[in-house]
């Protein structure tokens, strides 16, 4: 289990090189610079990587943003709630 | 290597003006994360460049090859899996499984190989090509139980053996090797069943990561090392010859010494191969001339090349055979069973590479052997391999004589009677000159080195010459030793690469080199591109002998300036063109 976002993060920015900390944080998925259903596979391979999570491309669509994501990973105890 | 890892590695921030390095990846299936592995294999292999890995349409491989861009490409590597033999053998296509439908599957992936093996030919005569064969396992289509091999199943893995073994005719292609992706990716992980159907990617991402480690490797291989310097009690041989006597020593299963023999037969395998061997002991050197009588010695004492066997430190013993052999340390293995000795020549030579001879454990020499196996690999043998030992032992002779010799260097060299040839036939299928210039340090003009696809590219460029030069005289054959590079414009030879093995020094042979090209290219000048690089001195100090002027700013050589200043050239001379036999 990860402790802390950071990983998360490391995640989207390496599977959206384009992107900036801020627009993954705000932005839906498909509105992302440089989104293509490739990038979203490649975002899957890594989180299953990481995270040991599997999700179908849908799924992965239908949570939409990264918060939602790190929600998804947070209930299924996969990462830990960062300290504030 | 991890996918995340792979997909940092290319963030990272790369000059605009860094070179590119262009590969060109074929397969039927989605590259998708083997191109992100490959691509960043490679640059890391060398962060300085930028690196693009691209693909073509899914499903076409053959026409994939077809396509390709030789213009832009530097490689191309091509990944076979069974489904691009025929679709049915993979699981995104429904064509059937019926039992009656085997041997139609099995007559279409001849076809497919065929043709296959027609395009990768074409393709490799003008780009170099590593190509992977099926690494995934065929679906369970046959009858068969899974521990039974059927017919079908075997004929199609010899249609995949087949094509390999006719592709490497072609000197431009590599194929990899299934046994050492097998240790590094075990064949029941590499399939990923959900991904190919969902996404096209039929890989793992660790079959994925060691298909794409491996593939690199052949890409660009790292160059192998030159010599190995064993010791010989408890190394080469179990027991001390200065205690146990010649006869105690041993090597074979019946003494439970097995191993040791092993070793032998390995450094015999390696000699043959061109490997240096030489013998660093600490010994009586009576004793260990007599041991090397022993008709059941499995290396023979005509392998071995010098022999330091004295009681001297280890270090001093390195020193002079690296002096006899005239290589870097960086290029050499020294092996020793004990670890004080290997110690010593570590803390000595730092950048050589020093093992410990792993005593009685068996599984550790098997290691051992593998290690050394990947550490001296060649993609393919030369004449040269197999002269270079004796030649070795030729230029010592040569220098002992020289050193001894009553009569003028111009007598003692007429007296060799040396015959040089030289070849101005190019061929990209011919190592031997790629091999010189990428190797050789001190008789080099500006040590420019050359990945496979910059010198596919020159050696195809009609405006580029190439001359090699070849030597032997009445000491014996040194074989292929020195490669001219450049471009006759006007009048002038303008010189963009020259180097001369150590071996062929003291020879004149540079003068009858810069001569062939005043006469046979019909120049009055010759420009060189000489750039000092720390290790090249012999030959800025050539140049400034003859150059019109400095030698800070490509220095030129005139003819009148060369008629002035050289010496009597002793050598026979001759022009072949070996390459129109080839």
């Amino acid at each position: 289990m990860k402790d802390d976002n950071d990983q998360l993060m490391r995640c989207f920015l390496s599977a959206f090189p384009s992107a900036t900390r801020e627009e993954i944080r705000s932005a839906k998925f498909e509105d992302m610079t440089g989104w293509d259903s490739l990038r979203g596979v490649t975002l899957l391979a890594v989180l299953d990587e990481e995270f040991g999570v599997q999700m179908d491309l849908s799924e992965l669509l239908e949570l939409e943003t990264f918060d939602s994501v790190k929600q998804f990973l947070l209930g299924r105890g996969l990462i830990a709630q960062a300290a504030e | 290597m991890k996918l995340l890892e792979a997909l940092e590695i290319l963030k990272q921030p790369i000059p605009k003006s860094a070179p590119q390095f262009k590969l060109q990846l074929a397969c039927g299936f989605t590259a998708l994360h083997l191109q992100t592995f490959l691509a960043a294999h490679l640059q890391l292999r060398n962060p300085h460049r930028r690196v693009s890995v691209d693909t073509g349409l899914f499903g076409d491989l053959a026409g994939n090859i077809e396509r390709l861009d030789s213009s832009t490409a530097d490689a191309l590597t091509v990944v076979i899996e069974w489904e691009d033999l025929d679709p049915r053998l993979g699981i995104r296509r429904l064509g059937g499984w019926r039992q009656s439908m085997i041997s139609d599957i099995v007559q279409s992936a001849e076809r497919a190989a065929t043709r296959l093996r027609q395009v990768i030919l074409t393709a490799s005569r003008r780009v170099p090509t590593v190509v992977c064969t099926p690494t995934l396992p065929l679906p369970p289509l046959f009858w068969t139980q899974p521990e039974n091999s059927g017919s079908f199943e075997l004929r199609l893995h010899q249609v995949v053996a087949e094509l390999a073994v006719s592709l490497l005719d072609q000197p431009n292609v590599r194929v990899a090797n299934e046994q050492r992706l097998s240790e590094i990716s075990p064949p029941g992980q590499r399939f990923d069943p959900k991904a190919a159907v969902k996404s096209g990617f039929p890989y793992t991402l660790q079959h994925a990561s060691a298909l794409a480690g491996l593939l690199t490797g052949l890409i660009e291989p790292v160059p192998a090392k030159k010599g190995l310097i064993t010791d010989l009690d408890g190394t080469l041989w179990s027991g001390i010859v200065g205690e146990d006597g010649v006869q105690g020593i041993s090597w074979h299963l019946d003494d439970r010494t097995q191993m040791h023999g092993l070793y032998q037969q390995f450094l015999a395998s390696l000699a043959s191969a061109g490997v240096l061997i030489g013998v660093a002991s600490k010994n009586d050197p009576g004793l260990v001339e007599q041991a090397f009588g022993r008709s059941d010695l499995l290396l023979a004492k005509a392998d071995i090349y010098p022999f330091e066997v004295h009681w001297s430190r280890k270090s001093e013993s390195v020193k002079r055979i690296l002096e006899t052999w005239n290589v870097s340390a960086d290029s050499v293995v020294f092996l020793d069973d004990s670890p004080m000795e290997v110690a010593e020549v570590q803390g000595a030579f730092p950048e050589m590479e020093c093992l410990k001879f792993p005593g009685d454990d068996y599984a550790a020499l098997w290691e051992l052997l593998k290690h050394l196996r990947s550490r001296f690999a060649k993609a393919a043998l030369s004449e040269e391999d197999e002269l270079r030992l004796q030649s070795i032992r030729n230029a010592a002779a040569f220098r002992a004589l020289e050193e001894t010799a009553a009569d003028s260097t111009d007598d003692f060299l007429l007296q060799a009677g040396g015959r040089l040839t030289f070849d101005p036939g190019k061929s990209v299928e011919d190592a031997r000159a790629f091999e010189l210039v990428n190797k050789t340090n001190q008789f080099n003009l500006n040590g420019k080195r050359y990945d496979d696809a910059a010198w596919s590219k020159l050696m195809m460029d009609s405006g580029t010459s190439m001359v090699m030069v070849s030597y032997e005289d009445k000491f014996g054959k040194l074989g292929r030793i020195g490669v001219l590079l450049g471009r006759k414009t006007g009048k002038c030879f303008e010189m963009q690469s020259w180097v001369m093995s150590c071996r062929a020094f003291s020879r004149r042979i540079e003068f009858h080199c810069l001569e062939y090209l005043f006469e046979n290219f019909g120049v009055a000048d010759i420009a060189l591109d000489l750039q000092p690089t720390g290790r090249n001195g012999p030959i800025v100090e050539f140049i400034q002998r003859l150059a019109d002027g400095p030698v800070d700013d490509k220095p030129h050589i005139s003819r009148s300036s060369f008629l002035g200043k050289a010496p009597k050239l002793p050598h026979q001379v001759e022009e072949v063109i070996a390459s129109e036999g080839r």
